[in-house]
């Protein structure tokens, strides 16, 4: 881990804001699961809830150092680019280890480890999309809370209910059916979640570099 | 040396430009100072030249691997002690852990931090604040100094230490830039932030510090260039300080400083 993502990482980590998040994901994975039956569709129901718990955490760590802290970080780290990255990084970390102990917990108690390539997929693809949308509903690109929120609720509603909207809408449709549909279809929608994460990551860094 | 090149920066796309073309070159061994009231963007360029702000057109060449950035305010509210802090700092700088503990033990005992660097900066006074800030850019010896305000949120004995250490940097060969209020312009070369540029201020004359006596005073009356007026305190220049100061002294003024 670099310097920079161990340090932004240790500032979370000793704010109380990652609380609330991480409890609501537990709170979440204790409802989905365990898997009394296929173990594919739990896989995708807590993958697809790890996109807005995966936004949270991104606002918690865009907005975690005070404005005038986070000068100071970014000129000990030689300017904007750096900082930013390391901070979208730390987001996927905390995000990736919700993820990876949901996959671990789902995956231990249905005891279908055949599966278990296709739930880390799952998990990869939200755990980048739900980083990515929120960087473009935290500092420096949306600066205010209340936008922030009506943002975010707008982001989920888009992915739940925008027919084929890769990967929450597109993963639940895959699997709401009697016959889930062919492991083929979970790398298209993981392709497309990259493709669609690197755009929107790339538009909240275009819009954040002229705004700090 | 580093150089600020045609730099402009506004925040939004409809807002004022707050720096328009700003032109600069900080070289080693000259402190370079901008000059400037509140609210003029010498906070803004500042930040530019430190890498922690993007300007809008225009680019910083030059720019060392270590910037030391002393903000106006320190951040008050982070919530590590000052030697987890700068453990972190000194990592991010490339530094071993005993050099880290070493020269914060060092400038704690410089800086007199009260009470010490193992309690929470959020727990400590304004002042023991900002001499973390100030620990934080001198951890490694900076090849750019870039402070902002040095006098603001220091108490002297700290300001004397500041002095001193920013002194230990120019030597160095550190290249310095500062910025200042009219009021506590120090040595160097001067320039002053006019409508979003810098204009070379030359170093005739002397600047006077004075305080009204009596209600009435105006700056306008003392027929010299005002730098500063604000309620109990004007600063002005002139390159003829005995008649100013007669004729001041006669109306009612009371002399605070003069330098030259």
């Amino acid at each position: 881990m670099s310097p920079l993502v161990r340090y932004l990482v240790a500032d979370v980590m000793r704010g109380q804001r990652w609380a609330a998040p991480m409890l609501a994901y537990l709170a979440i994975l204790l409802i989905i699961g365990p898997s009394s039956g296929p173990v594919l569709p739990t896989y995708a129901m807590a993958s697809a809830a790890l996109v807005p718990i995966g936004m949270w955490i991104t606002v918690v760590v865009m907005h975690n150092e005070e404005p005038m802290q986070a000068v100071i970080t970014m000129s000990i780290n030689r300017g904007f680019h750096r900082v930013w990255l390391a901070k979208v990084s730390t987001a996927l970390l905390c995000t990736g280890v919700l993820g990876l102990v949901a996959l671990c917990w789902l995956t231990l108690t249905s005891g279908q480890f055949a599966q278990v390539g296709v739930g880390a997929l799952d998990f990869a693809m939200t755990v980048l999309a739900g980083v990515a949308f929120g960087t473009v509903i935290s500092r420096p690109v949306m600066p205010k809370l209340g936008w922030t929120m009506m943002l975010g609720v707008g982001i989920c509603f888009a992915q739940l209910f925008v027919r084929q909207a890769p990967p929450v809408n597109a993963l639940i449709d895959l699997y709401s059916g009697n016959q889930p549909g062919p492991v083929s279809m979970v790398v298209l929608i993981a392709v497309e979640s990259v493709v669609l994460s690197g755009l929107v990551i790339g538009l909240a860094h275009a819009v954040a570099r002229r705004r700090v | 040396m580093t150089v600020v090149q045609g730099v402009r920066k506004r925040y939004t796309r409809t807002s004022p430009w707050v720096l328009d073309g700003v032109e600069l070159t900080v070289e080693p061994g000259v402190v370079t100072v901008i000059v400037a009231g509140n609210g003029i963007g010498k906070s803004t360029l500042l930040r530019i030249v430190a890498g922690a702000s993007l300007p809008t057109s225009g680019r910083v060449t030059g720019r060392p691997g270590t910037v030391g950035y002393v903000p106006e305010r320190a951040p008050a509210a982070i919530r590590m002690t000052a030697r987890q802090y700068l453990g972190h700092v000194g990592r991010m700088r490339g530094m071993s852990p005993a050099q880290t503990r070493k020269r914060t033990d060092e400038l704690a005992e410089r800086l007199r931090l009260v009470p010490g660097p193992d309690v929470p900066i959020a727990a400590l006074s304004k002042g023991n604040g900002q001499k973390v800030a100030v620990m934080q850019a001198f951890l490694r010896p900076p090849e750019l100094l870039v402070v902002d305000e040095p006098a603001t949120g220091l108490d002297a004995p700290a300001r004397a230490e500041l002095a001193a250490l920013m002194s230990e940097a120019e030597q160095d060969g550190g290249r310095i830039l500062l910025s200042a209020h009219e009021s506590a312009v120090p040595n160097g070369r001067l320039y002053r932030l006019v409508d979003g540029r810098l204009v070379p201020e030359s170093l005739r004359g002397m600047r006077i510090s004075l305080r009204p006596t009596r209600p009435g005073l105006s700056a306008s009356h003392l027929r010299a260039e005002v730098l500063l007026e604000e309620p109990g305190r004007v600063v002005v220049r002139t390159d003829d300080a005995d008649k100013l100061l007669l004729n001041a002294l006669s109306d009612g003024w009371s002399l605070i400083e003069a330098v030259s």
